[in-house]
This record gives C-alpha cells, structure tokens and sequence, in this order.
C-alpha cells in the first residue's frame, strides 16, 4: 500500500461517525509530511540512492500498517461505543454519574445496590426460564430436526415450512391470545408461562438449525453403526448426535440468547413475580427519577452472559468434527 | 447348503426396475465379486444382503436361515463402505471395538481382540489416533479392521478401493485377497473394475441393468463369455468385436460387412447368412504370413511388457497386443490374422454366443 493510499483510507474513515478527528489518522498524516520532507532532504544531500529508497520504503510500511491499525481501532471503538459507556457508567460513582472525565475511581456501589433491589430475583427468573426454554426446545426440537431430516416422507417439506413460518409471524400477533389463555388458565405471571412461550419460537430454530447439522452428516455412517449392531436410536445417540455436538451447543447458545433478550412478552405476560432481568431495568425508570447508576449496572449483568455464551460459540463453532472419517 | 443363496430377488425405486429376478447360491468361504457398469444394480443388491435396503420381494437365506426381515445388526454380516464410513469421533481402537462394545463384550476382551485384529492390518501402533489423523491407506485398512474383528459369517465389500490411488489400490487388492485366504470367510466385493474382480474372485457374478449376465469363475467368463456383453466387459484392452456375416457351405467363414474373409471352425449350417459379431481378444492376433489381412497401423503402445497396436482391421479400429516386442510405426502396414481358436462368435440380434 501506498502513502496516498493510507491517508485516504483514514480520511474516509474519520468522518464515518466520530465528532472529534481521532488522533490516529492526523498522526499519520503529519507522519506522511515528514516522511516527505526527510525523504527530500535525502535526495537533496545527495546521498547513496538506495540507502534512502530503503528508509522510504520502510517509512511506507510502517505509515500503511498505521494506517489500518488506526482504521480497526475507529472502527472498533464505534462500534463498542454504546456498549463500553454503558460499561464505565455501571463503574462511575454515583454522585459522579454523567461526569465528563475518564479518570475516576472505579466503584461497585450499583452493582452492590441492584443485589438489595428485586433485580436480583429477576436476573434469576431469566436464568430459569432461558435454560429451561432452551433445554426443552433442545429436547422436542432435535429429534423433531432428526425425523425431517432422515425420513423422506411426502409432507416432508411442508410441515418444515410451517415449522419456520411459527417463527415469522410477529410476536404481537401472539400475544393478546397468549395474555387470555394465560390469564384463564393461571399461567399469568409465572415462569412456566415464559418457558412455554419462547418454546414456541425456540422449537422452530432448534428444529430449523439442527437439520442442516444433521444433514451434514453422511448416512453411511448410521448405515456403518446398523451394520456394527446399532439400532436406530442407539445409532442416533452414539454416532449422530456426539458428531453434531458443536451444532447442538451453537443451537442451544442461540436458544438461550432469543429467550435472554426476550423483553416483548415478559413485560406483557409477566408483572411482579416472574418479571425477567430485561423488564426489571425498565423498571428503575420511575416517577420519581431515573435511577441511571443502576440501570447502568444491570445492563451491564444482563449483557455478560451473551457476551460469555458468543465467545463460546464462535470457538465451538470453528472446529470441524467430521473432519476424515468419510473420504469425499 | 450354500452358505448366503438369494432367490428372485426384485427391487424398484420408483418405477426404475434396479434387479430384476437376481438368483445366486454362494459356497461357504467362497470370494464373489459383483462387477457391472455403474447403475447395474451390484451396490442395491449388496445393499439388500446387508438389510439396508428391503427388497420388493425375494428371499434371501444366510446359513439356512431366512434373514429377509432382520434388521443388518441381526444378520451377523460385515461391510466395508466405499467411503470407509469410519466413526470420526472414535479413535482407531474404539472403531474397530464398536461393534464388540455393542455386543456387550468385556473391556479387556475387547482391547484384546481389537489388538489381534489391528496387528496383521499394520494398525498396532495407529489404535490412539483419529481417522482425520490417518492416510487413506490407513482409513481403508481400518474400515476392513472393523469388518474383521467380528468375525462375522461374511464379509460385503462396496468398492472399497475406488478411493484409492493406483499404486495402493493394486496393494490393497493383495492384502484384501491374503486376508481371505487366512480367514477364509464368505466374501461378497462389488466393484466395476473387472481387472480387481478377476484378480481377487474366485467366481465373477457380472451384472448388467439389474439382471445376472453371466456368473462363473474368472478365467471361464474370459475364455467362453456367454453373450457379447461379458466378452466387452471382462478382459483389458477389451475384446474387439467386427460386424458382419457367417458363411457356411462346406467350410465355415465369416464375411465382414467389407468383404473381409475369416475361416472359422465347423459351425452348423443353420446359422448361414447370419448377421453375428465376430469377437477376438487383442492377444489373441498373429503376425505376418500369407492369409494375414492387410492392416494400417494407427497408434503404437508399447507398455513395456506387452505392446499394443490400435489398427484399422476390415474396416474396423482394432487393438491387437503382442507379448513380443514389434517396432511398428503408424502409418505401416502389417499382415494381421486372427487365432481361429480364440474366436468368439455372438448372435448380432441377441448378443448370446454362437460357438
């Protein structure tokens, strides 16, 4: 890459969302002038060519890599942007929410605070009702993936499609029926209630994912597994299912996420004892003012599962199980 | 009592008739191979034996017992997948003790027996690795370690070496037959190379769309094929085949459709004026002398230690093959005539054999 090259890419980049021209691209840019300068100075002093065309192709490299160091960082940065000053707010002290420093003095009073709040309660009710949710969608929906998958059946492609279609209608179209039949037959308010309801959008994404995964495996290794003395199920649970292991852990993350961010169905089908952590934050928007401390601080909490579970994800993900057991 | 015997064996997929009516007895210890070009049927009927598909109807009798409706766990049989079909998730030692760990064998016994069948496999020291960590040698060898070491009462090869390349496929053959001839386990190997089939089989069943062409041992099927199909099919460079007439008052001959005249043996005379194929296999020309019919030489091969020489031959392209060593150059003319008693005549119509 080029020096002009460099300096365009920052330029484009600087104005791209950041009000204040961040320091990197500005450096490089001065960098460049000087390198032009020295450069030119060389020339002039007549000294050996080619010692000054290495110093400028090595001033080249270093201003191209700043370059797009630079451009990454600004990128990052904007993009972690909500999430990081939520982050530093969750930590300032209280009396100093909105101050317009950096430099403070960390401080979990928020976080101490939210322990003695009903947020508590709530963190765990979402904890229960993500893993139960996913557990059971997990539970209907694999061999519900494996069955489509695996038998060809005439109805086969339609009753996948109907499966899917559950998960696009609009959750607002499902829940004035939810909110009655709930209210008649006492779920209202209860974590059972919640765990039935991300069931019904859960079950069509387990079932939906788990079947690419289980076409992904190639039948002659069941056939392989009948042969060896295995039945169906036996087949299923010891070749099938250890090999779609990486998919089943991505399927369950997701499940669990879908449910954990859930806030349109908790706020309307729950109301003090099984409120989740989502509707528990808006709850600290009160008449009597914003408690900004911790509304910080149980974003942050109700952030760090996701961001555990994504890290997981992404590293189970990556590793390919089948990998020299068939011969393609 | 044969040890596997198939009876009127029917399968269809739809309305594609794949067997049609396939009956076969095989002995006790015997080496079959199934051998047919691609979509013959070969891999559904090994497919049937080892109940993975059902047949439409048909019996199928393994050591006496009807084993149509058993499920393949039930029917004491082993295969070996073209594409090894080895569980990815086992190490080499767990896959080849699979199938023992199903059966509810001891630990200690099984590591035992997983032992003895790895050594003459060469897989000894490979029992702790993964397939992905294995070369496709290794893979093929523990694939057929898995079938061994069950010790079933027969052994079903699909194409087990088409993976391979040249050189490990000629060495997996050999180890395939040694290993048969030590076990001596009843052996059915579908393949649709004719040069494995005739190397390992100790009878060649040749199946052409979905029916049996002819079943006999290899060097039968070479020397007498029943009909024109087995007579292109087995044999390498394959058999040539020129389009013409029978001849027959006094002394058989056979007409070429150019007017290229060949003595024959003594043939019926109802067969006169008969539209036939006259088949000659490439080694079976000789060279020079008077009779010999004049030909051009199109393209020299020499192998080495055969050499073959693509001719044009009463008007047909011809390979002829000579153990000796012929410097030829395209373009000559050799004097080439047929061995009259490797001649092999097949109706033109049908295909079945003449002589």
């Amino acid at each position: 890459m080029t020096m002009s090259n460099s300096g365009s890419q920052s330029a484009a980049i600087t104005p791209a969302g950041v009000d204040r021209p961040a320091a990197g691209p500005s450096a490089t840019r001065s960098l460049e002038q000087a390198d032009s300068a020295h450069l030119a100075a060389h020339v002039r002093k007549g000294r050996s060519t080619e010692s000054a065309r290495r110093t400028a192709a090595w001033l080249v490299g270093i201003a191209s890599i700043d370059g797009r160091v630079v451009g990454a960082l600004v990128l990052l940065l904007v993009v972690m942007f909500p999430f990081l000053w939520l982050v530093q707010l969750s930590l300032r002290p209280t009396n100093d929410i909105f101050g317009e420093s950096l430099l403070f003095v960390p401080s979990l009073d928020s976080f101490r605070s939210l322990l003695q709040s009903h947020f508590a309660g709530s963190f765990v009710n979402s904890l229960i009702v993500s893993t139960a949710s996913a557990g059971l969608s997990l539970l209907f929906g694999v061999p519900a993936a494996y069955a489509l998958t695996r038998c060809r059946f005439r109805a086969r492609g339609r009753i996948a499609l109907w499966i899917l279609v559950t998960r696009m209608a609009p959750p607002i179209a499902f829940t004035i029926p939810f909110y009655m039949a709930y209210r008649w037959s006492g779920l209202l308010d209860t974590n059972l209630g919640l765990i039935i309801v991300y069931l019904t959008f859960n079950l069509a994404i387990v079932i939906w994912l788990m079947q690419t995964y289980f076409a992904a495996i190639p039948q002659a290794l069941e056939e392989a597994a009948y042969i060896d003395g295995c039945g169906v199920w036996s087949a299923f649970w010891r070749v099938t299912l250890p090999l779609t292991a990486p998919g089943l852990a991505a399927t369950a993350v997701l499940c669990f996420v879908f449910s954990w961010n859930d806030f349109f169905y908790a706020l309307i089908l729950t109301r003090t004892n099984a409120t989740t952590a989502p509707v528990a934050i808006v709850n600290f928007l009160q008449y009597e003012g914003w408690e900004w401390p911790k509304i910080a601080a149980s974003g942050t909490l109700v952030m760090l599962p996701v961001v555990i579970f994504t890290i997981l994800v992404r590293s189970y993900l990556v590793r390919g199980m089948t990998a020299g057991g068939i011969k393609d | 009592m044969p040890a596997l015997s198939l009876r009127n064996i029917r399968k269809s997929f739809g309305s594609a008739s794949i067997l049609r009516d396939i009956s076969l007895d095989i002995d006790e210890g015997e080496f079959i191979a199934l051998v047919g070009p691609s979509g013959c049927g070969k891999s559904t009927l090994l497919r049937i034996i080892a109940g993975l598909e059902a047949e439409d109807s048909g019996d199928i009798d393994l050591a006496g017992r009807r084993i149509n409706h058993a499920a393949p766990r039930d029917r004491d049989i082993a295969m070996v997948f073209q594409n090894y079909a080895l569980y990815p998730h086992m190490t080499v030692a767990q896959n080849l003790g699979f199938s023992l760990k199903l059966a509810g064998h001891k630990p200690a016994d099984i590591s035992r027996r997983v032992k003895e069948a790895a050594q003459p496999l060469g897989l000894a020291s490979l029992l702790d690795r993964h397939p992905r960590q294995l070369s496709g040698g290794q893979r093929q060898r523990v694939a057929m370690g898995r079938a061994i070491v069950r010790n079933p009462r027969a052994f079903l090869f699909d194409e087990p070496l088409s993976n391979l390349d040249a050189k490990l496929r000629v060495q997996m053959r050999t180890e395939i037959k040694a290993l048969h001839q030590r076990l001596g386990t009843t052996t059915i190997y579908v393949t649709h190379d004719q040069v494995e089939a005739m190397t390992m089989a100790d009878r060649i069943v040749v199946l052409k769309d979905g029916v049996v062409e002819q079943a006999g041992t290899p060097l039968a099927l070479y020397d007498r094929p029943e009909n024109a199909f087995v007579a292109g099919f087995v044999g390498s460079p394959a058999m040539n085949f020129i389009v013409g007439k029978l001849q027959i008052n006094g002394q058989s001959r056979f007409v070429a459709d150019d007017g290229t005249t060949l003595p024959l043996g003594p043939l019926p005379s109802a067969l006169d004026g008969g539209s036939v194929l006259y088949g000659i296999r490439p080694e079976h020309f000789a060279i020079g002398g008077e009779q010999g019919v004049d030909s051009r030489v199109v393209v020299v091969e020499p192998t080495g230690s055969e050499t073959h020489i693509a001719v044009r031959f009463a008007d047909h392209d011809v390979i002829a093959a000579f153990r000796e060593r012929i410097d030829a150059r395209p373009g000559e003319r050799l004097k080439l005539m047929p061995r009259q008693e490797y001649v092999h005549l097949f109706d033109a119509q049908s295909g079945m054999r003449l002589n």
